[in-house]
């Protein structure tokens, strides 16, 4: 379980995230929704330990994770794409997906000790993945001749790889083309897996109508609502953001 | 002159180790610095002293050369790490003046402007190497056997992340890879084969001397990696070939040394641009290196 507890950043005089407390159950994907500005990406990257915050804590199951480097956050099992395409343009797809397994840790004794065979059964698994995803027959051409809708997905296999069990997915249907919107939905609900959690942050409501079990709707750093996407839709703040009719004001 | 043209290629292969060493920190991890040649000279200084001062032979000295290049690597990346791109070029050519500047004036170390004589050749087998074809047997292995390594290295999955962080230190890093624990192995193990290079060059010149360490070594051997073609390994090791070779065919040419040591200059200059112009990713091409 992922759980944020009255957190807070500040940068200088602009409070992007005020006062946040929510947290995310194994198995379920929660949508985070809220206009540009809203703080959605802050949050992740406080999460990921990018950011420090100003205040308040977050917790994964019963440790606290505040204030530790990004690459300890993500080994405990905190997985994030990002919002651009962020794969290894020079590395073969294969490659790319390979070096997000933990096993990949840097240390030069166990990467010189292992053995081909065990390489070898690591580029199958990351071959599955990539079938998974549709993938498979780009699994050996390099990342950067990938289109960007592909390498989308090529984030995805990384995430599946590096056997992250909860996936932070900061606007996967950015920049797509509205037919690949589908298949997004289709994407992320294969992801899902007893005892994953998957947060989600999403423009499109058509997504998060058809992928998410509950909605987490932040607006200037503040969570605004939460509940199942029939009820924060509901809620005249959404309304008044998303359509201008101003439903309670 | 057989001895001389063997001998030119004796100093090619300790050049060509020092380039595909520097390779490692350009082309694979991304890491462009400008201390080459202080480390070269920090392994060529350490052999000689311990030679001179405790009666090291060539393999104790080159062992201890190793020891002190990925020491002094691994003093230089903390600080340094903290800053990237035009920042560590600028730190890291801070540290290569510091050394070179250490190496001028400790006197009563490393003998100052004056240098150090008299570093024993090495033995192998209790017989002394003192023949120049020797010289490239012997070192040709040695530096066959670390280029090896570095070649094992890139190619095993500590290599995919030193490529990965080239290209996005913030991926890596969401992917729960220690980022700055890479780029100091990095630093660590380029620097102990520089180290090694210098040991290899001090036993064999039998002379040490601070200008053979300054600024322009590091650029010599950076210059290798680039019209080498960088992230190749092979690329860099042929740069050192030309860049050495190319300086000692000038002196075929039936000019006085008063001409000569200009035109090398304009030679040189020429390549460098005419690489820029013509094979900017070098030699070998490869989709290495930064931009």
């Amino acid at each position: 379980m992922l759980r944020l507890d009255h957190l807070t950043k500040s940068f200088g005089g602009l409070t992007a995230i005020d006062d946040v407390s929510v947290s995310f159950q194994p198995g379920e994907i929660v949508g985070l929704i809220g206009p540009n500005g809203a703080g959605k990406t802050t949050l992740f990257n406080l999460i990921t330990g990018v950011l420090s915050p100003t205040k308040g804590r977050v917790f994964f199951g019963e440790r606290d994770i505040t204030g530790l480097r990004p690459h300890r956050v993500a080994s405990l099992g905190i997985g994030r794409t990002f919002q651009q395409t962020r794969i290894f343009h020079d590395l073969k797809v294969v490659d790319n997906v390979v070096l997000a397994r933990p096993e990949v840790n840097g240390g030069l004794t166990r990467a010189l000790c292992t053995p081909p065979s065990v390489r070898r059964a690591w580029a199958e698994e990351a071959t599955a993945h990539l079938a998974f995803l549709g993938l498979a027959d780009r699994a050996q051409e390099y990342g950067g001749d990938l289109s960007y809708a592909e390498q989308k997905l090529v984030m995805f296999a990384c995430l599946m790889a590096s056997g992250a069990t909860t996936l932070l997915l900061d606007e996967p249907t950015a920049g797509l083309d509205p037919t690949s919107h589908l298949g997004m939905i289709d994407t992320v609900t294969r992801l899902r897996r007893p005892g994953t959690t998957i947060v989600l942050i999403e423009h499109n409501l058509d997504i998060v109508r058809g992928c998410c079990d509950r909605v987490v709707f932040l607006a200037e750093g503040v969570v605004k609502a939460v509940g199942t996407t029939d009820e924060v839709e509901r809620s005249p703040e959404l309304r008044d953001l998303y359509f201008g009719t101003g439903g309670a004001k | 002159m057989t001895t001389y043209i063997v001998g030119v290629l004796v100093v090619v292969v300790i050049f060509g180790l020092l380039a595909v060493s520097l390779d490692l920190l350009i082309g694979y991890t991304g890491l462009f610095t400008i201390v080459h040649g202080a480390l070269f000279g920090m392994g060529a200084y350490t052999s000689a002293i311990l030679a001179k001062s405790l009666g090291f032979g060539f393999w104790g000295g080159s062992l201890a050369a190793m020891v002190a290049g990925g020491l002094i690597s691994l003093l230089i990346a903390i600080p340094s790490l903290r800053v990237s791109g035009h920042y560590l070029v600028l730190a890291s050519f801070g540290v290569q003046e510091v050394l070179h500047a250490l190496y001028l004036n400790l006197d009563g170390i490393t003998g100052g402007p004056a240098g150090m004589r008299g570093i024993p050749r090495p033995r192998l087998f209790g017989t002394e190497i003192t023949s120049n074809t020797s010289y490239l047997m012997l070192y040709s292995v040695l530096s066959a056997l670390v280029i090896l390594f570095i070649l094992v290295l890139v190619r095993s999955p500590f290599g995919l992340l030193l490529k990965a962080i080239r290209e996005d230190e913030l991926v890596p890093q969401a992917l729960g890879k220690p980022v700055v624990a890479l780029k100091i192995k990095a630093f660590m193990v380029s620097g102990a084969a520089a180290g090694f290079a210098g040991a290899m060059y001090a036993h064999y010149i039998t002379f040490v001397s601070p200008e053979t360490f300054d600024v322009h070594a590091s650029i010599l051997i950076l210059s290798m990696v680039l019209i080498g073609g960088m992230g190749t390994l092979w690329g860099p090791f042929l740069g050192a070939v030309v860049l050495v070779v190319l300086p000692e065919a000038l002196r075929f040419l039936p000019l006085d040394s008063a001409t000569l040591g200009p035109l090398r200059q304009v030679v040189y200059g020429m390549v460098l641009m005419v690489f820029c112009f013509v094979r900017p990713r070098g030699l070998a091409g490869g989709r290495g290196g930064i931009e």
